[in-house]
């Protein structure tokens, strides 16, 4: 294969992205609700394992992907761009948080304790967390409304 | 950008369904073409000008500064 017909692969492959049927979409929902009843239960749990509650937090992110990259019923290619730009919406409102988030709580834990606070990055479950939420929430908010 | 598929699907005396299920798009699809809301691809254009009949330029119309 010369240097040509990998570039044009390499394009092909690029330009054409394919989504998950929307069968997904619903072990997605499953998923969802299994991880959030798990979560729950965890926190009211004292001795919780805190393998169990990684593992719960990876189903409830693999969960919200899967939603996310599931087709819809009708899917055409006016659902496709407003999922494009929920992704945009997300990947720069999530940037924006994973900036500013630190520093408001920095703030707020300062005001609060009046003392000493430590500053604390996010964790990158809270960062993807929020992205895919945001997403979804673009994603519904500008179907509903288109 | 302005069109005139709701005149022409009037014409046709066809709802946005069955237009929609013409030219494989969902019906709020249709609504957001009609509503000037969404401009559709040079493909689905092609499509919708196939169904009525009529070049693009017909239905599609470029407005102001565009």
């Amino acid at each position: 294969m010369n240097v040509e017909k990998i570039l044009e692969c390499e394009r092909e492959q690029l330009q054409k992205i394919n989504f998950l049927p929307y069968l997904f979409k619903k072990i997605g929902f499953g998923l969802l609700i299994i991880s959030l009843i798990s979560l729950v239960s965890l926190t009211f749990l004292d001795n919780s394992s805190v393998l169990i509650k990684n593992i719960s937090k990876s189903v409830l992110l693999i969960s919200l992907l899967l939603i996310s990259i599931s087709m819809e019923k009708n899917e055409d290619e006016y659902t496709m761009q407003l999922r494009a730009r929920s992704y945009v919406l997300a990947f720069i409102f999530g940037i924006v948080y994973a900036i500013l988030q630190p520093y408001i709580n920095y703030v707020v834990a300062l005001i609060l304790k009046k003392e000493s606070a430590d500053f604390e990055e996010l964790s990158s479950f809270v960062i993807i967390w929020f992205m895919l939420f945001i997403q979804l929430g673009f994603y519904y908010t500008l179907r509903r409304t288109r | 950008m302005i069109n005139k598929i709701k005149v022409e699907r009037a014409i046709l005396d066809i709802t946005q369904e069955d237009l929609a299920e013409k030219i494989g798009v969902s019906r709020q699809t249709i609504n957001s073409i009609e509503k000037n809301r969404y401009v559709p691809s040079t493909i689905l254009a092609l499509k919708l000008a196939k169904v009525f009949n009529k070049n693009v330029n017909e239905l599609f119309e470029l407005e102001g500064n565009e």
